[in-house]
C-alpha cells in the first residue's frame, strides 16, 4: 500500500515537474544561454590621419571584404564587459575611405583592388603583468586585369600593463590603421624590388644591397587565453602526507612549452612510525615553493605538467622527550603529471602526478610519491 | 538633450588626448632623417646616464629608408619602416631580425624612443641630434 502510494506520488510529481519545465524553465534556460553567447555590439571607425607616400603610382580602386564573419572580434571595454566590435560603416567602406585619404586617386595612377581575407582584433592577458592587444590582417592586392600582385598576412601587436583596459579599447582603431599602413609599405617595397629585379636581370647587378624582404605570410594562430588556477593538492609518499595550495597563471598557446607563473604554500607531516624511528614524536614542515613549471599542451584542456622547484621553509619537530626544535628546510623537488582543464572560462581543474623530493629534513631526506590535485580555473 | 550632445562631443575630443600613444605627424617624419646620439635613459622621471661603453652610440636614419647604428661600439646596418599610424619605427638588420621602437616624441633636436623589448619596454631612450 505504502509502496503504491509512493509510486503514485512519484508519478504525480514527475508529471507536474515536466509540465513546469516545459512551460517555464526551458524558455528561461534558452534565453539565458543565448544571451550568454551574444555580446553587446559596439562600433568603431578609423580616424582620418593621412600619411605621405612619396612617388605614389597606384591607388585603391576597390575593397572587397572576403571574410565570413561580420564583426572584428570580441574585446573587453573599460568596464570589463565583453563587447563585439565592428566598423560603423562596414569593413569594405571603412577601409576604402581610409585608402581614399592615404592614396588619392589621380589620372595617371594604376587602380588596385584590395581583398580582405582576415581582419581580426584580439586581446588577452599574456603574462602575469602584461596584456597584449593585436590585429591580424590578411590582404591581397590585384591589378586591374585581375592578376594577383601581392599578398600579406601580418600581426600588429602591442603590449600594455595590466591596468590599461581603457587605453587598449581606445587604440584598437589605431592598430588597424597601423596594420593597413604596414601592408601598404610592404606592398610598395615589394613592387620596388620587382622593378629593380626586372631592370637588373639584363645588367646582372648584385642584389645583396637591396632591402631585405620585410613581408612574411604569417598564418593565423588565435591569441592564447590567460588561465588563472587555484588548486589544492594532496601528496602522499612512503613517509609523509601533505597538502599544497597554489595559484597558477599561464597564457595558453599551441606551440612550445608554456611557462606558467606559480606561487604556492604547502604543509606536510611525517608519518608517525618513521618519525618515531628517528627519535621524534612529530615533525611538521611548512614550505613555500618557488620554481619553474612547464606545461605541454596535448589537446585543448589537457596539459602535461613538468616542474622543478625549490621548497624553502621550516620543519618543526618535537622529540620523544617532548622538546621542541626547528630546522631550516631547503630542498629540490621534481614533478611530472597531467592537468585537465575542461572548461576555458570558468570550471574545475583536475590533476594527477608523481613527484621526487630531496630536502634537508631531520626525519627523511629523500622521498618520492604521488599527488592528486583539484581546483578551479577563472 | 542639447547639453548631453555637447558633453559627448567634448569628451570625444578629450579622450584621444588622454591616451598615452602619440600621433606622429607627417611633418615629423622628415625630422627623423638625421643622426641621433644617445643622451640618457629615463624611467618615471628618474634619469640614468648611459654607461661608458655606450658613449658615442648613435642611430642614423637615412632618407632611402636605411639606417646605421652603433650599440656599445658595435656597428649595425639595415633598413627601416616608419609607421606613422602606429607611431613606431621597425628596424630590420642584415640578419633579418626586427626591432620595434615606439616614437614617444620627436622634435628637431630630440628623439625619445621606447623599444618593444620585454626587459626595457618601460625605459625611455633619449637621443639628441647633432645640430
Amino acid at each position: 500500500m505504502i509502496l503504491m502510494k509512493l509510486v503514485i506520488s512519484k508519478f504525480i510529481i514527475t508529471v507536474l515537474f515536466n509540465k513546469i519545465i516545459m512551460k517555464k524553465v526551458i524558455p528561461i534556460l534558452l534565453m539565458f544561454f543565448s544571451c550568454a553567447l551574444c555580446f553587446s555590439q559596439t562600433t568603431i571607425d578609423l580616424k582620418t590621419v593621412p600619411f605621405e607616400i612619396a612617388n605614389q603610382d597606384f591607388y585603391i580602386d576597390k575593397v572587397i571584404d572576403n571574410r565570413l564573419e561580420q564583426d572584428l572580434g570580441v574585446v573587453e571595454n573599460s568596464s570589463y564587459q565583453k563587447v563585439k566590435l565592428s566598423f560603423e560603416n562596414g569593413t569594405a567602406t571603412t577601409i576604402q575611405n581610409f585608402m581614399d585619404v592615404v592614396l588619392p586617386k589621380t589620372g595617371d595612377r594604376a587602380p588596385i583592388t584590395l581583398k580582405v581575407d582576415h581582419l581580426k582584433i584580439e586581446e588577452s592577458q599574456t603574462s602575469i603583468d602584461k596584456r597584449t592587444a593585436r590585429v591580424y590582417i590578411e590582404l591581397y592586392f590585384y591589378a586591374e586585369n585581375g592578376d594577383e600582385l601581392y599578398k600579406i598576412a601580418h600581426y600588429e601587436e602591442q603590449g600594455f600593463p595590466m591596468s590599461s583596459l581603457t587605453e587598449i579599447f581606445e587604440t584598437h582603431e589605431q592598430r588597424i590603421r597601423a596594420a593597413l599602413e604596414y601592408c601598404l609599405w610592404s606592398f610598395i617595397t615589394a613592387q620596388k624590388e620587382n622593378t629593380t629585379n626586372s631592370l637588373t636581370k639584363d645588367k646582372m647587378l648584385d642584389n645583396a644591397s637591396s632591402p631585405k624582404d620585410v613581408s612574411t605570410f604569417e598564418t593565423y594562430v588565435p591569441l592564447g587565453k590567460w588561465f588563472n588556477l587555484l588548486t589544492y593538492r594532496r601528496m602522499t609518499d612512503k613517509y609523509n602526507e601533505g597538502w599544497n595550495v597554489s595559484y597558477t597563471g599561464f597564457s595558453d598557446h599551441e606551440k612550445d612549452l608554456i611557462i606558467p607563473f606559480v606561487i604556492g604554500y604547502g604543509q606536510s607531516r611525517a608519518k608517525s612510525d618513521i618519525v618515531r624511528e628517528r627519535g621524534y614524536s612529530f615533525a611538521d614542515s611548512y614550505t613555500l615553493g618557488f620554481g619553474f613549471n612547464g606545461y605541454v599542451k596535448i589537446t585543448p584542456g589537457v596539459y602535461v605538467d613538468l616542474g622543478l622547484s625549490v621548497p624553502v621553509g621550516l620543519e618543526v619537530l618535537r622529540d620523544l622527550e617532548d622538546r621542541k626544535s626547528t630546522n631550516f628546510l631547503v630542498g629540490l623537488r621534481a614533478n611530472q603529471g597531467v592537468k585537465i582543464i575542461p572548461w576555458k572560462e570558468y570550471g574545475i581543474v583536475i590533476g594527477a602526478g608523481l613527484f621526487q623530493q630531496w630536502q634537508t629534513s631531520k626525519v627523511i631526506n629523500r622521498n618520492f610519491g604521488f599527488a592528486l590535485e583539484i581546483g578551479v580555473n577563472f | 538633450m542639447k547639453i548631453y550632445i555637447w558633453v559627448v562631443i567634448i569628451t570625444n575630443f578629450l579622450i584621444p588626448s588622454v591616451t598615452g600613444k602619440t600621433q606622429v605627424q607627417q611633418s615629423d617624419t622628415n625630422m627623423l632623417f638625421n643622426t641621433w646620439f644617445l643622451d640618457t635613459y629615463k624611467i618615471e622621471s628618474m634619469e640614468f646616464p648611459p654607461n661608458k661603453r655606450e658613449k658615442g652610440d648613435y642611430i642614423l636614419f637615412d632618407e632611402d629608408m636605411t639606417y646605421t647604428s652603433t650599440s656599445e661600439g658595435k656597428v649595425e646596418e639595415g633598413t627601416f619602416i616608419l609607421n606613422t599610424s602606429g607611431a613606431y619605427i621597425l628596424m630590420i638588420d642584415e640578419k633579418g631580425d626586427k626591432i620595434k621602437a615606439y616614437i614617444i616624441s620627436i622634435s628637431k633636436n630630440s628623439l625619445i624612443l621606447k623599444y618593444d623589448i620585454d626587459e626595457i619596454s618601460d625605459i625611455e631612450v633619449h637621443y639628441n641630434s647633432s645640430i
